[in-house]
């Protein structure tokens, strides 16, 4: 049973328990990344929008306590409590249980990553709006059209 | 409350309720349009801002964006859910802008190919209407595709890119049509528009204002010249009179109001599932079946573009988030070759990339992109590495494809909304599996290492068609060759419910003339209209 009585600020009503189990199942789908210098999904300020966004996953309390039960079913600890290398196979039982909201899960957690500007700038993109800059499209090559030209009226009257 | 009674009452300030505002107010008769959405703030485009590719409320979907200008939409009975937006502009506030006339044969696809019906006017009646369309709308492109009769386009297409030119290559190598696509995306400065400059997120409104939607085409015009546009406006019926004219209608204001606004002359402009809903809702003791239904044709035929989508995934970068999705389009399968199986056929549209968010659901939702370790290795294989094609299927259509009221969902004011039933027919799947296989070919002959395909595009209710159809015998249809509703001398049809076929194109270039060409019609006939 998960503590109610301690409720962070978020509009996802997630105690401190179903946080911390939700902070390790982002970063367990999401790591940090050395090569590409790229933080994990429970970055402070990544996993501030995932749980602002989170309201949107109407089954996202009773999807942590159901891999937290099975994690104490299967390995006698909570998900957060797991060593590194058993949390990706639990999440993969989970998966074959609990798919389309593990998958919405990380949908959410997606769009929030994809839009830190370190995560950005490792992409090679500037971490900035569209407009008012816009961005700069070549031509391309536009002999290429040549043969096309030659091609008789295809229409039907 | 009743207000002055006006001459012409248009609902709806989308595509055609723009066009057809514009055209009459030169007979200096008073025009009113009712937008149950309101003016849009291209300063506050997600473009504008870093949750450009995450805004729920540019959602295509109006149940998704639950805005109070929307109305709910049940199409759980339909593969494929429908596509709008509430605003002055309509759904060319987030259309691509791809912007394809009917062929010549389009119109008479039942002489030509044996199926469905031909339309009561052809190409050539509406070639006037277009080229004017293509003026006021500001369209680029390239004179010269041997799939088109001549047009001119006013503005350089937008450019190729890599992606382009990459696809452009399989198509070469293959020996297949392709060409620039006509774009409501302009390339230089034009009438008062800024051109583009590559935001590469036309589908959620252009910050620029380089896209052609009629907030900023149209209706500048028209409202200098004096039609008056009420937003917040959401129509709930049409009233008739004793002797079966139409006298005005009922709808709530900005604050939720009911009002009565009496006219001449009404003209729907509210998309192929809005007309039937409103026509529906507005049953009487003259019009028991809904009005102007006395054919049983209003909310039957409804027509999609069951849309497929295949894109390649490549080694080398491309344009990614970079420039519009109109590139080029190819109509290779357009036309019908009974050896493939189906009659009819659809183009080819190359969808250029996709942004850092779209890449990785596309990812995700493909089994592509893993969590774990190796999440990053794959992500970084598909972005800026996708490109792609839609192929726009024509739709045929059927009696059992239908717009109803639904008994229990209402909008927030309390009208019935409208139900959705459709089912995809043989040759349309048929059609979407030759589109596949058709994709797949010129991806691989493009240099693609792998696929990414779906088929329908279960979101992909972008055209609604159908449901008000054209047609010289008033048993089978709802609007005469002029648009004019048999039942109702003077209420008007003008937008995509009219169409008898579907085409395999996007339609919003043949709704604007349409448009320009039944008030053009209407203006010829004044002395007489309601004969």
């Amino acid at each position: 049973m998960s503590d109610k009585g301690n409720l962070i600020i978020t509009d996802s009503q997630l105690s401190d328990e179903e946080r911390r189990t939700l902070e390790v199942l982002v970063a367990t789908m999401i790591p940090a990344n050395g090569e590409y210098k790229v933080p994990a999904a429970d970055d402070p300020k990544i996993f501030s929008n995932i749980l602002a966004r989170s309201g949107e996953l109407h089954f996202l309390t009773e999807a942590l306590q159901t891999l937290d039960e099975l994690s104490r079913d299967l390995l006698q600890t909570d998900f957060s409590s797991l060593e590194p290398e058993d949390r990706v196979p639990m999440l993969e039982e989970f998966n074959r249980q609990q798919r389309p909201a593990l998958r919405a899960l990380f949908g959410i957690a997606s769009q929030c990553y994809y839009q830190d500007d370190r995560v950005l700038k490792s992409l090679g993109m500037d971490a900035r709006t569209p407009f008012p800059d816009g961005f700069t499209l070549e031509q391309g090559d536009w002999s290429l059209l040549d043969p096309v030209r030659q091609r008789p009226k295809m229409y039907r009257e | 409350m009743a207000a002055d009674p006006v001459d012409v009452l248009i609902i709806g300030a989308g595509a055609s309720g723009a066009a057809v505002a514009w055209s009459l107010v030169d007979t200096r008769m008073k025009v009113v349009c009712l937008e149950q959405g309101n003016w849009m703030k291209p300063a506050e485009y997600p473009s504008a801002g870093r949750e450009w590719e995450t805004r729920q409320d540019y959602s295509i979907s109006p149940n998704r964006r639950g805005l109070p200008v929307d109305y709910p939409v049940n199409d759980t009975n339909s593969p494929i859910s429908v596509a709008n937006f509430n605003a002055v502009g309509g759904a060319t506030i987030l259309y691509a802008g791809h912007f394809p006339r009917f062929h010549p044969g389009d119109f008479s696809i039942k002489t030509l190919d044996g199926v469905a019906d031909d339309w009561p006017i052809d190409y050539a009646t509406l070639e006037p209407y277009y080229a004017e369309n293509d003026r006021m709308m500001g369209i680029s492109g390239l004179a010269g595709d041997p799939a088109y009769p001549p047009k001119n386009p006013l503005m350089p297409p937008v450019p190729l890119g890599k992606a382009g030119e990459r696809l452009a290559g399989g198509f070469n190598s293959l020996g297949w049509h392709w060409w620039p696509s006509d774009s409501a995306v302009a390339t230089e400065q034009y009438d008062g528009r800024d051109k583009c400059i590559n935001l590469g997120s036309c589908t959620t409104g252009c910050a620029q204002g380089a896209k052609a939607s009629t907030d900023i085409t149209y209706w500048p015009h028209a409202v200098r010249a004096g039609v008056e546009v009420r937003t917040g406006c959401r129509v709930r019926e049409i009233r008739v009179n004793d002797k079966g004219m139409a006298s005005g209608v009922v709808y709530y204001d900005a604050d939720g109001v009911e009002q009565m606004q009496e006219a001449e002359i009404v003209v729907m402009a509210c998309n192929g599932v809005g007309t039937p809903r409103i026509l529906l809702n507005s049953s009487s003791n003259l019009f028991p079946d809904g009005l102007a239904n006395s054919s049983g044709m209003v909310g039957k035929n409804m027509m999609f573009h069951p849309y497929a989508s295949v894109q390649g995934v490549f080694d080398e970068p491309l344009d990614g988030y970079k420039g519009p999705g109109n590139c080029i389009w190819s109509q290779e399968f357009y036309e019908t070759d009974r050896s493939r199986g189906f009659l009819r056929g659809y183009t080819m549209e190359i969808t250029r990339g996709r942004g850092p968010i779209a890449t990785a659901m596309t990812g995700i939702h493909s089994g592509r992109v893993p969590w774990g370790e190796d999440h990053h290795r794959a992500y970084r294989d598909l972005f800026n590495r996708i490109t792609g094609m839609v192929m726009i299927c024509e739709d045929l259509p059927e009696l059992h494809n239908t717009v109803t009221l639904d008994p229990d969902l209402v909008d927030s004011n309390g009208i019935p909304a409208p139900k959705i039933d459709y089912q995809l027919s043989e040759n349309s799947r048929k059609m979407l599996d030759h589109a596949l296989a058709k994709g797949e070919e010129v991806l691989r002959a493009a240099g693609a290492k792998d696929i990414i395909t779906e088929a329908p595009i279960s979101v992909g209710g972008w055209h609604l068609m159908g449901t008000a159809r054209m047609g010289v015998d008033r048993a089978n249809s709802v609007v005469n060759e002029w648009g004019r509703c048999h039942d109702v001398k003077n209420l008007f049809i003008v937008d995509g419910s009219i169409f008898v076929t579907s085409a395999g194109v996007n339609p919003t270039s043949t709704i604007q003339a349409l448009a320009l060409y039944i008030a053009d019609s209407i203006k010829k006939r004044l002395a007489n209209l309601f004969d």
